[in-house]
């Protein structure tokens, strides 16, 4: 067996050992196997890392003949081992979350850690396929797998309609990609990616379709409503989704057609377009949010688009960005959403408004969410701030400070979502209801999972460059790029176009520091509670604004936003199709189907005229 | 000869059998579907000939006889639509083989026209496409899942093994007369799915969603490539498979909900039916080419064909008919099965044997999509030639 598959087939054979072990595991064995399956396929996974950080391209074949004379071949380049990483790496640290928290659950873990491994399998087996058929294969089990894992709880109605919304969008734009492996295969008569005759075949037409696929599972405006309905699916899941496995497979997609053809200079701008349109979106409809989760789920759309904007930019320095942070991002959000789900798992609720004082009860809690809460936000130290700022600096690389500016915007605002998020849930009085019942830490296996990934927030922000030089780099170079900045301690980034970007924030330090200074120099008075300023009536001295405080105001501030839901317009569109098939029905029925000889008539008329045309 | 597909066809019947013994079917049923069986493998055994044709012809009229077992006055009208249907079909059919002479012979001119026609009249009211579907909503309507299983997985498996060997026989009947094929194809395709998004009987749905399913399996003919016609040998299994694995879950549905079912009044089966409801599921993604599944590996193929046959148009039109099928079957899970169940009335479980069947009939969908290659031709035109090289 070769080395390249173990990965892959590690989590398929744990999986399937899900089967045997049901009878008689506990749900605790079934999440430690589940566990210890993804740790195998992460240490399996680093130990080809130094032959693709050396550049080199991995195969090795899996299956020899399966379809149309095709094997089912892996081929590991630099991309497809950072994705393997993070898969694994994210997979192992919430499945060994998920050993506590799904202990209690009175049936379906089995089903539960099967569809995780596969889950992770199907990432996995995306990133490494050496051909478009066998990618689309992956990309169809990953759809499935996360219909039913959203679907989890499928007797709860919310459970199930989320699930419904995750597959009918993701699906039906997903037939962009099988559309577009159609045309390259009739164009080019291959479908092997290293192939030169898809390079020289490949069409905007096949790219943008497949575009349009990743845009549905990367939640790119507007195909990303379904994100949050696909909360009400256990913690793990969410933050499996959200993290690693699913919205990243559209991110895999945009950065393997780079290794493809020329695409971008055709599809670049509209991309960075669409990136920018869900940054803003994304965050202005995280504002209103008073659901934990579904807080975390608009700003999964948000930083999506960072990540997209980024890979849209088309230069090897938007490409080292886009993927930096597609990494950060699924440690910090991997971190929230266990958080999340830790504070659910203690309290019962994920209602912002029926939250607070959480700090006390739940310090370790309370300090990982802070760590991502401020990895999100980019505050400098963590791996976030790293992510924005290769970001910002590929775009005014670019010249596009338009960019740079929805970037801006975007991290003020969330900034300020987290710091209600923060206040709300950890910081304040606790509630009366939450007093009276016994608040408790997470357990020892929840706090591991969540903070192995807040240290790599942390240990990636002040070393960026190990992911830099071990990950990024690799999958630069494979997509073709020769690589233009590198990173060293907390983020300082040297080379092309990096120069600017590094005497701006001097500047901006600077300057901070100089304000700090007055500031203690000029015997600042002492602090005193002061009335809250929040665009209207300022709030009481002593009171506090709290989250449907602060959604009121994103809804005011924010109201013609909010009109860009996408949701009506599908529902529209169904709403039509469902009364235009009934509308055959009922005036075709009468004539094909109803009354027998008529409907013979017809069809003879039909055949006889099909005949004599032919 | 290959006859993997015709041995799936048959596991395929051997796992209806058993949900049909656990459930507990007639005497007559039982002659009927053995008749059934043995007439449509004699005839795939007998290869190309007259014998063949008959022996397809007499397992078409045996499942008529498997309707006429359920014994209700909605299953004996639906029986006479289907023999209204199904005897002009035989006529048609051997008027059509007669003309080309087995293919043997080509007409030319009127004759080849008329032979043409004969062909396309007879498989259209065979499957059911538009516009001579006249017969399908009765049918599926009255007859029980076990029944509309078995049908699935071994009648039509068994026409469209006619049709593959009519496409053998005289390609031309096909590849020459492209629009009078595609017409009927791209409108089964599209149309069925569109009234299976208004139907509300989950029997009608499905069965609407398989013409749809035909529609595609006959562009994969008109296509007439080496590539599209290995689409149809693995689409015509495994959408046989699973329609028939998705009507034997109905059936074990519908003994747990006491009624037939349908998206109107069903809700939350899957509480009460938890294996029949994973069945469906796995049936139901398999139908709309969902992979791991026969029928995944025709579709990129049939959607190819309909390119090559009429170009973005063609492409646009399986794309809505795909889209409009996998809606309605969405529509039937997640209506029918899955949610909070209304009625709180505790049901008998399943039979054993029946449950047992079910699963096996999942797994087959499941494993004969992975290994495709046992059903395909094996021709090197079929094959996508790798070329081992480095972008440059």
């Amino acid at each position: 067996m070769a080395a390249v598959t173990l990965p892959f087939l590690a989590l398929v054979v744990g999986g399937l050992l899900q089967i045997p072990l049901a009878p008689f595991a506990s749900a605790r064995t079934k999440g430690v196997v589940a566990t210890a399956t993804a740790l195998v396929a992460l240490v399996a996974a680093l130990s080809l890392l130094p032959a693709t950080m050396r550049g080199e391209t991995l195969s090795a074949t899996l299956v020899p003949a399966w379809d149309a004379g095709l094997a089912i071949a892996l081929r590991v380049d630099g991309l497809a081992m950072l994705f393997t990483v993070m898969g694994a790496a994210a997979g192992a640290a919430i499945l060994a979350f998920s050993i506590d928290y799904m202990a209690e659950e009175a049936e379906g873990t089995t089903r539960f850690y099967l569809t995780m491994t596969l889950f992770v399998a199907g990432l996995l087996l995306l990133a490494s396929a050496a051909d478009l058929l066998v990618a689309f294969l992956a990309w169809e089990m990953i759809g499935l797998c996360s219909y039913s894992l959203v679907g989890f709880w499928y007797r709860q109605k919310a459970a199930v309609d989320g699930a419904r919304k995750v597959l009918i969008i993701t699906h039906v734009a997903g037939y962009g990609f099988l559309i577009g492996l159609v045309l390259i295969h009739l164009d080019t008569g291959t479908l092997d990616w290293a192939d030169p005759r898809m390079t020289a075949g490949f069409g905007v037409g096949a790219a943008a379709l497949m575009i349009v696929a990743a845009m549905a599972k990367s939640v790119m405006f507007p195909l990303h409503s379904w994100i949050p309905e696909a909360m009400n699916a256990p913690t793990p899941v969410s933050a499996l989704l959200h993290s690693a496995c699913y919205v990243k497979a559209g991110v895999y997609l945009i950065a393997r057609l780079y290794s493809i053809g020329p695409w971008t200079v055709t599809l670049g701008t509209p991309l960075a377009i669409v990136g920018a349109v869900t940054i803003l979106v994304g965050v202005i409809f995280a504002l209103k949010q008073t659901d934990l989760k579904r807080l975390l789920a608009f700003h999964t759309v948000s930083q999506l688009g960072y990540i997209v904007a980024g890979l849209a930019l088309g230069t090897a320095y938007g490409v080292a960005a886009g993927l930096f942070y597609c990494l950060s991002h699924a440690l910090f959000k991997g971190t929230l959403f266990m958080v999340a789900g830790s504070v659910q798992h203690a309290t019962g609720t994920r209602d912002l408004t029926r939250l607070g004082g959480l700090a006390g009860a739940m310090p370790w809690t309370a300090r990982i969410w802070i760590v991502a809460a401020a990895a999100i936000a980019g505050v400098p130290l963590t791996n976030g701030f790293v992510a924005k700022w290769l970001l910002f600096g590929a775009a005014l690389d670019k010249g596009l400070i338009w960019l740079v500016v929805v970037g801006w915007i975007g991290s003020i605002l969330t900034a300020f979502s987290f710091l209600k998020a923060t206040v709300n849930c950890f910081y304040g009085p606790m509630p009366t209801e939450l007093a009276r019942a016994s608040i408790h830490e997470a357990s020892p296996a929840m706090l591991t999972g969540m903070g192995a990934m807040a240290f790599g927030c942390i240990a990636f922000g002040l070393a960026p460059q190990i992911l830099m030089s071990g990950l990024v780099t690799p999958a630069v170079v494979g997509l073709g790029f020769t690589p233009e900045v590198e990173t060293s301690w907390l983020g300082v980034a040297s080379g092309r176009g990096s120069v600017g970007v590094t005497v701006g924030a001097t500047l901006v330090a600077a300057a901070a520091l100089i304000g700090w200074l007055i500031h203690r120099l000029a015997q600042a008075p002492a602090r005193v509670p002061v009335a809250v300023f929040t665009g209207g009536e300022p709030i009481p001295v002593g009171d506090r604004p709290g989250a449907v405080d602060f959604a009121g105001m994103a809804e005011q501030a924010f109201h013609p936003v909010y009109g860009l839901d996408p949701d009506p317009l599908w529902a529209s569109i169904w709403r039509r199709t469902t009364a235009g098939a009934t509308a055959s029905l009922g005036a075709l029925g009468p004539v094909l189907v109803d009354r027998v000889p008529i409907a013979l008539g017809v069809g003879a008329a039909a055949v006889a005229l099909l005949a004599a045309l032919a | 000869m290959d006859l993997s597909p015709l041995l799936l066809s048959l596991a395929g019947a051997a796992a209806v059998a058993l949900v049909a013994a656990g459930r507990g079917e007639t005497r007559r049923w039982w002659a009927a579907a053995a008749i059934v069986v043995a007439t449509a493998a004699a005839a795939r055994i007998a290869g190309h000939s007259w014998a063949r044709i008959g022996l397809a012809d007499v397992a078409e009229l045996a499942a008529v006889g498997l309707l006429l077992a359920t014994g209700t006055d909605a299953a004996r009208n639906a029986a006479k639509r289907w023999l209204v249907a199904i005897v002009p079909a035989i006529v048609a059919i051997g008027l059509g083989w007669a003309l080309i002479g087995l293919g043997h012979v080509r007409p030319g001119g009127s004759l080849e026209r008329i032979a043409v026609g004969l062909f396309i009249g007879g498989f259209a009211l065979e499957l059911a496409l538009l516009p001579l579907m006249f017969w399908l909503p009765a049918v599926a309507g009255a007859a029980s899942g076990t029944t509309l299983a078995l049908v699935a997985v071994v009648v039509d498996v068994a026409v469209m093994a006619d049709l593959l060997d009519l496409f053998e026989a005289a390609p031309w009947i096909f590849t020459e007369h492209r629009w009078a094929w595609g017409v009927p194809a791209f409108l089964s395709l599209v149309g069925a799915a569109a009234w299976a998004v208004a139907a509300e009987a989950v029997t009608v749905i499905v069965a609407l969603v398989s013409v749809s399913g035909f529609g595609f399996l006959i562009l994969g003919l008109v296509g007439g490539d080496a590539m599209a016609v290995d689409g149809v040998r693995l689409g015509a299994v495994g959408h046989g498979l699973a329609a028939a694995a998705a009507f034997a879950a109905i059936a074990i549905g519908e003994d747990a909900a006491g009624e037939r079912i349908s998206i109107a009044t069903t809700r939350g089966l899957a509480s009460r039916a938890p294996v029949a409801s994973g069945v469906f599921m796995v049936a139901a993604g398999a139908l709309v080419g969902f992979p791991p599944s026969l029928v995944a590996d025709a579709h990129w193929r049939l959607f190819r064909a309909a390119a090559e046959i009429a170009g973005p148009v063609g492409l646009g039109l399986a794309f809505l008919g795909a889209t409009l099928s996998f809606l309605a079957l969405v529509r039937v899970v997640h209506r029918v099965w899955l949610g909070p169940a209304t009625a709180t009335v505790a049901t008998p479980s399943a039979p054993r044997v029946a449950t047992v069947a079910l699963v096996a009939l999942a797994l087959a969908i499941v494993v004969s999509g992975l290994v495709p290659r046992v059903f395909e031709s094996g021709s090197d035109a079929a094959r996508i030639v790798t070329v081992a090289g480095v972008r440059p």
